[in-house]
């Protein structure tokens, strides 16, 4: 039968082009290529076991990358928190009673605080007069349902925890700058202090810790004005900045210069 | 080749390339005639026989040598890249040209490889009882195709072709009885009036004798 084979041409071109292909396509060969050889060549001497291991690595492997790239990205989560959060806040101020609502309400809209462009400083509803706070009301959206309303309307709403806020600063009454921390700080040698003092500081504490924010809602309102919306812990709204389009200035170290304020902001917040 | 020899030069082309090449010298002819005789196009088979040999040099460093020379390595990457031929019609990864030209290589011998593959065409043209036989055996399935083409296009023994496809020799026995019948059924169904035929022929060795002749 042998005899019976195509008689073979010496193939001298081809064999000495391939020679030349392969040897100089060897040297340019990447590591990656040995190391996918490597792979392949090892799955195939895998027990089933391992296989199935192997199959099962890979798999879930691929689960989070796709989910990397085809899931929800950070900022969809956030504001999927953040829209799950006024829901909640919304649900939590309409199962309050009419008498807790009012009080709440009473104690929220003197939490209210703005800024308008340009200014460095925060003013705070009750450094108003009357006719000045009722004018105000409106325009910052001082109540409650208000502000839950213009949040939930708002498309950049996101969530930001207490921690991330910025300190910013006030303009108390007597025009002094007063901040964040310092409303925060629980006075301290209470027991030198009269029974009387020590009952109102211990009333005005339990307040603050109703009143405290241990998240915020940050959006923007109708106006282009930023807006941060704080929450306690039971979801209710205790506390609302509007600031206007310079906001930075207020938070600034510029702004604060030869200011007692300058104590309160930290170092990492100047910079 | 020695097969301490060959045994070195593996060992050494392990380590650079470029003593592959000695290897390649060697069995470039067989692993390419093998090839041609089975798929019976030099075109395909010039891939084909490409894609064996950047297959065997990306593994060599995996080959270990168990004192059997290393063309039963090839003749089984081979085997493998046929079968993966016939079943998926795989594109082989880069065709010589792309790579020569990737490498700022011109090889003028443009005309010669023309040349070449006409020539070895017209051969296979001429070729009457081969073409028989190789169509016949491409209507078998994939296991006797191996062992009918080591068998008879390339004369192997037994235990070569045992060492070539890794079955044991009983298997391979085996495979060629039920082959060779089978083999022999279709060429009287598709030329019943075939007196000389690849397998009755008196040039041929019938292929049932031939087993006989190496069992025996």
């Amino acid at each position: 039968m042998n005899n019976k084979n195509p008689k073979l041409i010496n193939m001298r071109s081809h064999k000495r082009r391939l020679k030349v292909a392969l040897l100089s396509a060897h040297e340019k060969r990447s590591s990656i290529q040995s190391f996918v050889n490597f792979i392949i060549d090892n799955i195939k001497i895998m027990s089933l076991g391992k296989k199935s291991t192997a199959i099962a690595t890979l798999t879930l492997a691929i689960i989070i990358v796709g989910a990397g790239i085809f899931g929800p990205t950070a900022s969809e989560v956030a504001q999927a928190e953040a829209v799950t959060t006024v829901k909640r806040a919304f649900a939590r101020f309409a199962n309050l009673s009419e008498e807790d609502k009012a009080e709440l309400q009473e104690k929220f809209q003197d939490k209210v605080h703005f800024r308008e462009d340009g200014e460095p400083m925060f003013h705070g509803m009750l450094e108003m007069t009357i006719e000045e706070r009722e004018a105000k009301h409106a325009e910052m959206k001082a109540s409650l349902a208000d502000s839950l309303i213009e949040a939930q309307a708002a498309e950049d709403l996101e969530v930001i925890i207490a921690e991330e806020m910025p300190k910013p600063g006030f303009m108390g009454k007597a025009g002094r700058a007063f901040g964040f921390k310092m409303m925060q700080e629980p006075p301290k040698d209470l027991e030198n202090l009269s029974q009387e003092i020590q009952d109102k500081i211990k009333e005005h504490e339990e307040q603050r810790v109703e009143m405290q924010p241990v998240k915020w809602l940050k959006y923007t309102n109708s106006e282009g004005k930023i807006v941060k919306l704080g929450l306690n812990a039971q979801d209710e709204p205790v506390m609302k900045f509007v600031e206007g389009e310079i906001g930075k200035a207020g938070f600034g170290a510029s702004n604060f210069g030869g200011h007692k304020g300058m104590d309160w902001i930290g170092k990492k917040d100047i910079q | 080749m020695e097969k301490q020899q060959e045994k070195q030069l593996i060992e050494q082309a392990k380590k650079d390339p470029q003593a592959f090449a000695e290897i390649y010298e060697e069995y470039y002819g067989p692993i390419f005639g093998y090839i041609l005789k089975i798929v019976g196009n030099v075109t395909v088979a010039q891939d084909i026989t490409s894609e064996t040999f950047f297959k065997a040099l990306d593994r060599l460093w995996q080959f270990k040598w168990k004192n059997v020379s290393i063309s039963s390595w090839l003749y089984r990457i081979a085997t493998n890249e046929m079968n993966q031929h016939f079943r998926k019609n795989k594109k082989i990864h880069a065709s010589i040209e792309e790579l020569l030209e990737k490498s700022g290589i011109e090889l003028e011998d443009e005309h010669d490889l023309r040349e070449e593959v006409i020539a070895q065409e017209e051969e296979l043209a001429r070729s009457d009882q081969w073409r028989e036989a190789q169509k016949a055996i491409s209507k078998l399935s994939e296991k006797y195709q191996e062992v009918l083409s080591l068998r008879y296009f390339e004369d192997k023994k037994i235990k070569e072709i045992s060492e070539i496809l890794g079955k044991r020799e009983g298997t391979v026995k085996s495979l060629l009885s039920r082959g060779t019948k089978k083999l022999r059924s279709i060429m009287s169904e598709t030329q019943p009036n075939l007196k000389s035929g690849i397998i009755d022929t008196q040039d041929a060795i019938s292929p049932a004798s031939k087993i006989n002749q190496t069992h025996e």
